[in-house]
């Protein structure tokens, strides 16, 4: 009998010794010039100011958690081949931007200079300026139950060839309640609301890359482009939608760039997709060579459009209904304290038939729209 | 590598060792942000290997009788492969994991592991 328990644990012990410990972590030597690239993202606009955003690569292991490292403290500058500088000013979290809309001569070639704050002398090719043709209309179709919008555009000239386009969604929420009164802690008193926390909007920019060619087309022409796609029952379509998308006119090789960027980085996970690569751009470092750059700066006028797509417009069911509920607390300082000062927000002040009152109070995201947006109406919202 | 030694005639021992430098890789090297989204930064292609591979097996083989006229010709081979348990990668790959991405190293035979083989031939 204790033989048999003897080579019971034998064998266990021989199999958790053999199958255990397959998968260690991995964290290979890197070289240090990689581990650290200057990540360089914008365009030199004709249409709008400038703007452009350095930061730093940062290390994948080591429980990284971090948000991304901004480049700080760098002197920015746009010049041409005519000996023109256009410096550009930093305002924060690695972002520089001209004061306004920069006059750029559409005949010249134009390129970025960057000194970093340690020294570091940054230098991208002269590119030439590349105008976007107007965007001709966006549109949006019903597609698996959800909502795709699509763009449309064309170059006579046939000459613009590579497009790319971001985009920036706003939308207007409301909240399932809308509420009159507010709670003053310092007081412990319920007094009406001055500032409507019913309407809220929020935006958000677009995460993708989207990029077209029209190379293999006998015109220079996009027809419906699809763009932002939005799921039933999405609900940034639950009151009014806004999106404005911008259009810029790339270069081959400023394709080439972002097709690999897009491909490393959105199309990877499956067996017959290409091996990633490294995308390093038109952008090197004059002080140290070796040194990997990533971004691809191209020149000229972008061109944007925004549409709006309304709620009314969706089916009758696309709003699903909220498991908002409300519930009444009576109108003494007790209660008050308990539920207004935790997690309750007041709606409305009830006067009962025995002449009490009382206050309707939900949840705060059930009351509080500026918890996820703000109650500012942007200056566009018809 | 491979060695055989013949002690006598009934027993002999035999030692392979197989070496290989790492399979070429392209590592992500960092991780950034670009056009709204968390982005991987991969090394040039091939830029990098992964460990080599090194493995020791010792075996010893103890025949039976070697009569000319009976029905199998039987034996023991009593054996270890990796001998020295080096944890050789077989793969390496990365996982995105409570969003960081952490790169894991997927060993076969990580462990030394004993065999015992009872050979018949006929």
């Amino acid at each position: 009998m204790v033989q048999k328990y003897f080579y019971r644990i034998i064998f266990y012990s021989l199999a958790t010794l053999l199958l255990s410990n397959c998968k260690v972590p991995y964290n290979p030597n890197l070289k240090s010039s990689e581990t650290n690239a200057l990540i360089v993202e914008g365009f030199i606009d004709g249409a709008a100011p400038v703007s452009f955003k350095l930061s730093r690569s940062r290390k994948l292991t080591a429980g990284d958690t971090a948000k991304a490292v901004s480049e700080l403290n760098a002197k920015v500058s746009i010049e041409d081949d005519h000996q023109n500088v256009f410096p550009l000013i930093e305002l924060g979290n690695g972002i520089y931007k001209s004061n306004n809309t920069l006059t750029l001569n559409a005949t010249y070639q134009y390129r970025l200079h960057i000194i970093s704050s340690n020294g570091e002398e940054y230098l991208s090719d002269l590119v030439p300026f590349k105008s976007s043709p107007p965007i001709d209309s966006i549109g949006w179709e019903f597609k698996n139950g959800g909502v795709q919008t699509l763009l449309n555009t064309h170059d006579p000239n046939n000459s613009t060839l590579y497009y790319r386009w971001s985009f920036s969604e706003t939308w207007q929420f409301r909240t399932p309640f809308e509420s009159y009164y507010v709670y003053d802690a310092g007081n412990n008193t319920v007094i009406p609301r001055t500032e409507q926390v019913f309407n809220c909007w929020q935006t958000d920019s677009s995460t993708n890359i989207y990029l077209a060619s029209t190379t293999n087309l006998s015109s220079d022409v996009i027809n419906q482009m699809p763009l932002a796609f939005m799921g039933q029952h999405d609900p940034k379509l639950s009151v009014l939608y806004s999106i404005l998308v911008t259009q810029y006119a790339l270069d081959v090789t400023g394709y080439n760039y972002w097709l690999a960027m897009q491909n490393n980085t959105q199309n990877v996970g499956s067996i017959f997709d290409p091996q990633p690569n490294e995308t390093s751009g038109n952008i090197h470092c004059l002080t140290n060579p070796s040194e990997l750059v990533v971004g691809y700066v191209n020149a000229g006028n972008s061109s944007s459009k925004r549409i709006f797509i309304s709620n009314s417009s969706m089916p009758q069911d696309w709003n699903l209904p909220s498991d908002c509920l409300s519930i009444i607390i009576p109108d003494n300082p007790d209660s008050l304290k308990f539920y207004f000062g935790s997690v309750y927000d007041p709606i409305l002040l009830i006067t009962l038939t025995s002449g009490a009152t009382v206050y309707s109070a939900a949840l705060a995201p059930c009351v509080d729209c500026t918890l996820k947006g703000t109650n500012i109406k942007p200056s566009f919202w018809p | 590598m491979v060695g055989n030694y013949r002690v006598t005639h009934r027993f002999s021992v035999s030692l392979n060792v197989t070496y290989s430098t790492g399979r070429p890789i392209t590592l992500p090297v960092g991780v950034f942000d670009y056009a709204g989204s968390e982005r991987l930064l991969y090394s040039e292609r091939n830029e990098y290997r992964i460990p080599d591979y090194f493995r020791t097996d010792v075996s010893v083989n103890v025949d039976g009788n070697h009569k000319v006229k009976q029905l199998t010709h039987n034996s023991w081979t009593f054996g270890v492969y990796n001998l020295f348990g080096r944890k050789n990668a077989y793969s390496v790959y990365y996982v995105s994991q409570n969003g960081t991405i952490q790169g894991y190293k997927l060993s076969i035979f990580g462990n030394a592991i004993p065999f015992i083989t009872y050979n018949i031939r006929f």
